[in-house]
């Protein structure tokens, strides 16, 4: 059975992904219950790690609360920063090289229209340029990277997962074996009614 | 005659904007960072125009007492250039464990909350002001576009910048409204001043060339105020 990784099993989202995964054959570990010692080889990380702080509400004029933001940085890039760290020799080890992360069309620099929620959105454009140089970093060793908006808001949280299964498990089209008509050629962000996002 | 602060003004691309900025008559506040430059203090032996003060852009209790500073000298702020950064050579790539994480932090700390944190202390000052010029010095590599196929750098100055770049939009999006207008320069490899005033060896433009660049640039009044762009020292546009 193969393995994958996914970030925790606690929110509706993160159920509905590892229950998909699982009835697909799946064996689903979750990153906190692991032990220590667990060494096999890795097919995929579905790192679902999205904070949002409830207090991250301030505009310019009300108050930039540096707190909120730090904890939201730490929260949704250091974890995973030390999450991919941490599981890249099984990755290494394993066939499917895939890496999973959740982001939001709100955390597009092209797109937001929004006023505040500095601390989600930066912390997102940070984990972008990341991910960025991450796919720099790993394509050469055929890893595959996939950027998904759940659209919490929108989206049911089973509907979602099943999108996540779909987008994290095929692979993104090829013409003809050319290269250069290849989008794994490239990082996007699409969300769960399969729309591309700019940066 | 207007006035400016300029952050990170001990050398490099920001005291090469000091000058610029003190030869148009300009009263300029300079933010000092490092202690062991002094060539903003030989600048302002020649130009009582200049006025120094001490400035962590990394720490909020520095930036009030910055903005206390200078409100014993004027009651308004008419331009803003946020130009420190913390760039230094980090230990923080995949395949050099542990990486060291709290240098993204610290680099998201200076070059991304720091020039939030300072729009917010200065919005007093700058409401008073008829211009209220934001002016943030950027970076390629606050662009995810094109990092793709970039060599391998450490993670933290990229990921700050691009972080940056996030929260200027959302700033550009509440203040154009309120008459605020912005730059946001990329300023291309440059040289480093040591503190001698000699410069590197490596890299390709001398600052004082850009900074005559970048300080048309913010200076000068523009047809589509209301678009917010990264614009190089070329003139070019860059994508997000
Ligand atoms: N040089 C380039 O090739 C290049 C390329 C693209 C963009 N840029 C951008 O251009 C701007 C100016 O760069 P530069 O080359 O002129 O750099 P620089 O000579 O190193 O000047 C930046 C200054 O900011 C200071 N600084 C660091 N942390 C600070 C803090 N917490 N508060 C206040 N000041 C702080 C630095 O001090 P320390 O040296 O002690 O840290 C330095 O004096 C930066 O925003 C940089 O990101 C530079």
């Amino acid at each position: 059975m193969k393995n994958i990784v996914i970030a925790a099993k606690e929110t509706d989202f993160e159920k509905a992904l590892a229950a998909v995964f699982t009835r697909e054959g799946y064996h689903v570990h979750s990153a906190s219950d692991l032990p220590s010692d667990f060494n096999e080889p890795i097919e995929y990380l579905l790192d679902t790690t999205d904070k949002y702080n409830e207090e991250d509400t301030f505009t310019l004029t009300g108050g930039i609360n540096a707190d909120v933001i730090e904890q939201t940085l730490r929260e949704n890039v250091l974890v995973s920063m030390a999450l991919l760290e941490r599981f890249l020799p099984q990755l290494d080890a394993g066939q499917g090289k895939r890496l999973f992360y959740i982001s939001s069309a709100e955390a597009s620099i092209n797109e937001t229209h929004a006023e505040r929620g500095y601390g989600y959105r930066m912390s997102k454009a940070a984990l972008h340029q990341f991910l960025q140089m991450t796919w720099n970093k790993l394509t050469p060793k055929g890893y595959t990277l996939r950027l998904f908006d759940p659209m919490t808001e929108d989206v049911l949280p089973h509907a979602a997962a099943e999108a996540a299964y779909h987008y994290v498990t095929r692979r993104r089209g090829m013409e003809n074996e050319d290269g250069r008509r290849d989008d794994e050629d490239r990082l996007v962000l699409r969300d769960a009614f399969g729309r591309a996002h700019g940066w | 005659m207007p006035n400016v602060l300029i952050t990170g003004a001990d050398r490099g691309l920001g005291l090469s904007l000091c000058k610029e900025y003190l030869q148009r008559g300009w009263t300029v506040f300079a933010g000092k960072f490092m202690e062991d430059f002094t060539l903003l203090e030989d600048l302002q032996a020649q130009n009582t125009s200049l006025h120094i003060l001490w400035l962590d852009v990394g720490c909020e209790d520095s930036i009030n007492e910055a903005v206390q500073a200078i409100i014993r000298t004027t009651d308004h702020l008419d331009m803003l250039i946020s130009n420190a950064a913390l760039m230094g050579d980090v230990k923080c790539k995949l395949y050099e464990p542990p990486m060291e994480l709290e240098q993204v932090w610290d680099s998201f700390r200076v070059n991304a909350l720091g020039p939030l944190l300072l729009v917010e202390k200065f919005m007093p000052l700058l409401e008073k002001s008829k211009e209220k010029r934001l002016c943030f010095v950027s970076s390629e590599v606050a662009c995810i576009t094109l990092m793709q196929h970039r060599h391998d750098s450490p993670y933290p100055y990229p990921m700050s910048k691009a972080a940056m770049n996030m929260g200027i939009r959302i700033m550009h999006n509440y203040l154009h409204p309120k008459g605020y207008t912005f730059r946001l320069f990329h300023p291309g490899w440059m040289k480093k001043r040591a503190p001698d005033g000699s410069l590197s060896e490596t890299a390709l433009y001398d600052p004082d060339f850009i900074g005559e660049i970048a300080a048309k640039y913010f200076d000068k009044n523009l047809g589509d105020e209301h678009r917010l762009v990264m614009v190089d020292y070329n003139g070019y546009e860059w994508p997000w």
